[in-house]
């Protein structure tokens, strides 16, 4: 037993010291993945002149925003901050509200799992990116999104040490169309357009899980509208884009949503119903907008925000 | 609990430490410890479900002494048609009642008298084929007095709910694992490695193998999609990788687990896609399910014996059960027919007995009508996954449609899934090495413990772990879960 034991223990210490080798060492791609986007993405929050249209979300805002036509057409610095949706919506509202100036509009879409589940904390794995490609993000962390970072770190570690091996790739989550996950596949507005001219893949439907509204993602929400409005900004919820058959299959859960949303008091851009699209509108996701699928949206979303005054 | 969870990392080393350590001098807190781990184990799904391993446990420990106690065989007889009953009954109450009712609902309405019954939505109770099968092989071999009652009620319980096999088997049968729980077990170094590397393996085959494959399987049996011939085809194969790997991953690591704990469980998988024939093949796969139905259910309906007639009826009884007890979907009542299809031929022509041995035994490559023999029946089990796998049998159909169409002759869509990378396919071609070249051994990597140097040993099993974190998909669940 006592050498069971000593071989565990040696064989696990060994793993466990080349985890903590590839979490020491540098990401050593030659090609950046998305997350650093971020950094462009803040850039750009630091810099453009006021007042701006800031857009909120997850990759449903990502892939589904054409931003250059929203500034066109209501005359207003628009600014994509969409970024992976397992950040999660504490996540993305703490890394937003340092730079909003007096005047500012934000359009939040939050992801429905947003509302549900704990969601709202946002998941390991992604996490683990947003902190390696910045590492100034971990202030945003609550503690139990730092322990939930513990399982995601061995793969997470494997990961950049590949890099070390094989610099011509991207770290991050391990994707064969790479192009679609790396830091120049956003424009200068923050969108994803690399997409745009690629033929569309295959998704499913997806019902939401869950019974309950989440109180404290909605708390999370009403607090930041609160900060927005103290800083002379204003704020507006859009419902994110959604395809049909998932829609049908959680429309009592999205229901819930939105009348939670509107008992909170929140100023919403239509209703859910609004932003349902069919399939051949998404690319390779039940958020994710093909081309066709984004001009749609952005003009209902162009329509929507003229009506509520902008 | 899964396997391929966090929790259960932390969980077996607790348990391993508190049976090794704590209560190795005294057998029945031994197998006191074990029923307790068991229960958490299974409780961390549904901690209300735990009622029913209870009174499963309960009601066949008291049966198996009224059997014991009683010579009548009227009273006998009654004990076990309750033991039967209840286990029955009380799968069929979870499984099957909602399936039944909609279909009686929908033959009334056929027939112009419609009526109304409200389905009840019952969740099924995670692993309840597999412990209401192990605990019904217990009373049954008492009553066939093969075996003696146990009087002890924590080994029986510990027999029925041991967790590395609780939820997915391997079906054990009471003349085998119930006397090891009432055996001193003594800490087996040899084993406990032998354990540890079947385990790795198990969660290679579960993570890497059988959880990238998916992804093509999934996008290929979603129906909103229209594919080509040949990414139909190529996603069945991925579906057959898929089930293989999820399975006989489960099964590894449940072996391997129950080894670190001083017990031996039944082989649940031998190598099946290398059969060059469907009765060999069902010789291979899922064993402890294919035998407990032999002798439970083929055996006593009369086997391979009497008239051309009485072979067909129980083949077709017996595949189609097991269909059945895979889940309540027509689907597996026509995966279960097909089999039987298959099958026939072979008892009938008594060649279902032809290949007893293990393709290319003693040798490397196997002979062109050994080949032709595996890519025959590999094909035969793969047309016979599409009814398995697919949501209905209208489904299945069009699926078996589209394969045959045109687009058979053009590229498969590989671009479908961006999620699974290149090294994937690398792990794939190196898995199917190793299970052609371990084929004459329990599990394909057992060979490695021969392995003389410790370092090459290791280097082994770092690559395995490193595949398993850098390739994982995170916390996949069971296929076999849901039966």
């Amino acid at each position: 037993m006592k050498d069971f034991i000593k071989d565990i223990s040696l064989f696990s210490a060994l793993l466990c010291a080349v985890f903590v080798i590839g979490l020491a060492v540098p990401d050593m791609s030659s090609v950046q993945n998305m997350h650093y986007s971020m950094l462009d993405k803040e850039k750009a929050l630091r810099e453009t002149k006021g007042p701006r249209l800031i857009l909120v979300g997850g990759s449903n805002i990502t892939y589904g925003i054409d931003s250059a036509r929203i500034q066109d057409d209501l005359r207003i610095n628009t600014l994509n901050t969409g970024i992976h949706a397992g950040y999660g919506l504490k996540f993305m509202l703490d890394y937003v509200r340092p730079y909003i100036k007096p005047g500012d509009v934000v359009v939040l879409a939050p992801e429905y799992e947003y509302f549900f589940n704990d969601f709202y904390l946002g998941g390991g794995q992604t996490l683990l990116y947003a902190i390696g490609a910045v590492p100034d993000n971990f202030r945003y962390l609550t503690l139990s999104q730092i322990l939930s970072l513990a399982e995601f770190v061995p793969g997470y570690a494997v990961g950049k040490l590949k890099t070390l091996f094989f610099p011509g790739q991207t770290t991050g989550e391990l994707f064969s169309d790479r192009a679609l996950y790396e830091r120049r596949a956003f424009n200068k507005y923050g969108d994803l357009t690399v997409h745009w001219d690629k033929p569309r893949l295959g998704f499913s439907s997806e019902s939401l899980k869950g019974e309950k509204v989440d109180a404290a993602a909605l708390r999370t929400l009403k607090d930041f509208q609160s900060y927005i409005e103290r800083n002379g900004a204003g704020l507006y919820i859009a419902y994110p884009c959604l395809n049909m058959g998932s829609f049908a299959l959680s429309e009592s859960r999205i229901r819930l949503v939105e009348r939670e949303l509107m008992k909170y008091g929140f100023k919403t851009l239509s209703g859910p119903e609004r932003y349902v699209f069919t399939d051949d509108l998404f690319f390779n996701f039940r958020y994710h907008l093909n081309k066709k699928g984004v001009d749609i949206r952005t003009g209902y979303l162009i329509e929507d925000l003229k009506q509520s005054g902008i | 609990m899964l396997f391929n969870s966090i929790d259960f990392a932390f969980f077996v080393p607790v348990v391993f430490a508190l049976y090794w350590f704590v209560t190795k001098r005294d057998l029945k807190a031994q197998n006191l410890l074990i029923v307790a781990a068991s229960y958490v184990f299974y409780g961390w799904w549904n901690w209300k479900f735990l009622s029913l391993i209870v009174f499963t446990t309960v009601l066949d420990y008291a049966i198996g002494l009224a059997l014991d106690k009683y010579e009548d065989p009227k009273v006998r007889k009654a004990a076990i048609v309750l033991s039967v009953a209840a286990n029955i009954g009380l799968l069929g109450f979870f499984k099957y009642y909602d399936f039944f009712l909609s279909n009686f609902t929908a033959a009334f309405s056929f027939f112009g008298r419609p009526i109304k019954a409200g389905a009840l939505n019952i969740i099924l109770p995670v692993g309840i084929s597999f412990y209401t099968f192990q605990s019904l092989s217990y009373t049954i071999d008492v009553y066939r007095k093969k075996i003696k009652p146990t009087k002890d009620l924590v080994s029986f319980a510990a027999f029925v709910s041991f967790f590395p096999q609780l939820v997915a088997g391997p079906i054990e049968r009471a003349t085998h694992l119930l006397p090891q729980f009432s055996a001193k077990r003594v800490f087996d170094r040899a084993l406990a490695v032998d354990g540890l590397r079947q385990t790795l393996y198990g969660l290679f085959k579960k993570v890497v193998i059988a959880d990238n494959s998916a992804r093509f399987a999934d996008l290929a049996f979603n129906q909103g999609l229209d594919n080509s011939g040949s990414t139909l085809l190529i996603g069945a194969v991925f579906f057959a990788i898929q089930i293989y790997g999820d399975f006989s991953g489960y099964s590894d690591i449940a072996i391997g687990i129950a080894r670190l704990f001083g017990f031996d469980i039944m082989r649940n998988f031998a190598f099946p896609y290398f059969s060059r024939d469907i009765a060999e093949f069902w010789r291979r796969w899922h064993i402890s399910l294919t035998s407990w139905f032999k002798d439970y259910l083929y055996i006593p309906l009369g086997g391979s014996r009497g008239s051309a007639w009485n072979k067909v009826r129980n083949v077709f009884i017996v595949f189609i059960v097991s269909g059945l007890w895979h889940g309540a979907n027509w689907t597996f009542v026509a995966w279960g027919a097909l089999n039987a299809v298959y099958f026939l031929p072979l008892l009938l022509l008594r060649k279902n007995r032809d290949h007893l041995d293990i393709a290319a035994q003693g040798r490397m490559l196997p002979s062109l009508k050994e080949m032709a023999g595996i890519a025959g029946t590999f094909s035969l089990v793969v047309f016979a996954w599409i009814f398995f796998r697919a949501s209905s049998v209208g489904h299945a159909f069009r699926y078996i449609t589209g394969i045959f169409s045109g687009s058979l002759i053009s590229l498969p869509a590989f671009r479908l899934d961006p999620a699974v990378p290149g090294e994937f396919f690398l792990c794939l071609g190196v898995f199917f090495l190793v299970e052609w070249f371990g084929r004459e051994r329990q599990y394909a990597l057992a060979g490695i413990g021969a392995v003389r140097s410790r370092a090459a040993r290791w280097v082994v099993y770092y690559l395995l772990a490193f595949a398993i974190f850098y390739l994982g998909v995170n916390e996949q669940p069971f296929i076999y879960f849901q039966f």
